[in-house]
């Protein structure tokens, strides 16, 4: 992957789908044994959380761009049914950029304002040089979210 | 052992790191834990809703009984960070934050200007302590 291809933000909930429901899999796995009586109800907040939180990575990622910085892989981690956590990465050279600074703000914004009982995000911003670790970002259960436009 | 001393061991050690140029990996971490006393230093003891903390763990332990939906610690502390000690530590440590705690999904590989710029965001943030 170039790490600093850019990415279409528009398409992010069809690329999602089958990650999503590769998420929910893996979350579900175990679900009785933990529990959990009403997994209609917890599965229907999940999928919500889910949605608010691409939605949350979506204004992130504009927020970004309007300051002239680029994004090359988002992911997503259910901690809890009601906790997820948010990887941004970039390009080195905007992780740098002093301009990067300001979306720590926009970022806490987003976390302090959409916190309740039922949701919490969380998020937290890196580099992709392009050594990337897929295997254990999967492995400690954080779903990449973007895909490179092609083109 | 004191925060405050706790704080400056560490930033010892980071610039015993970076000053033999070979663990640019450890240059990290030793910054943001550095970061992280220093800030814990600065903003306890703490009084919210009328009750004084006189450490992070008490802050955790007593703020957060009963809540259904708590933070990690480390999200706890980086919302003090905003709320006690303003945008500018806040920024410089959510930065720190960001790059310790997922330098293994970059397999550890730390440039020498990034360890450089670690050093340098931890100076900014010390800078701003007033204790």
């Amino acid at each position: 992957m170039d790490s600093n291809q850019d990415f279409n933000i528009d398409r992010i909930e069809d690329l999602l789908k089958s990650d999503v429901d590769e998420m929910l899999l893996a979350y579900e796995t175990g679900w009785s044994e933990r529990g959990i009586e009403d997994i209609r109800q917890a599965e229907s907040r999940l999928k919500t959380n889910i949605n608010n939180t691409i939605n949350y990575i979506k204004e992130a990622v504009s927020h970004f761009r309007k300051l002239d910085l680029k994004v090359n892989g988002a992911y997503i981690k259910i901690e809890r049914v009601n906790s997820l956590s948010v990887i941004i990465t970039v390009p080195v050279e905007s992780f740098i950029d002093e301009k990067l600074l300001q979306v720590y703000s926009f970022t806490h914004s987003i976390e302090r304002h959409s916190r309740s009982d039922d949701y919490r995000v969380s998020f937290s911003i890196t580099y992709n040089d392009g050594s990337i670790n897929n295997d254990a970002l999967l492995a400690d259960g954080f779903f990449g979210l973007m895909k490179p436009v092609n083109g | 052992m004191d925060k405050k001393i706790h704080a400056g061991h560490n930033e010892d050690a980071c610039n015993f790191l970076h000053s033999d140029g070979n663990y640019c990996d450890w240059v990290v971490p030793t910054a943001f834990y550095a970061a992280l006393h220093f800030v814990q230093h600065e903003i306890f003891p703490f009084t919210v809703n009328g009750r004084k903390y006189n450490s992070f763990d008490m802050y955790y332990n007593g703020h957060y009984k009963g809540v259904k939906n708590k933070p990690s610690k480390h999200v706890s502390t980086v919302n003090l960070v905003k709320s006690e000690l303003g945008d500018d530590v806040h920024q410089n440590y959510s930065w720190l934050f960001g790059l310790c705690m997922n330098a293994r999904y970059i397999n550890y590989n730390i440039h020498k200007f990034i360890a450089e710029e670690s050093i340098k965001r931890l100076g900014r943030i010390k800078s701003l302590m007033k204790k």
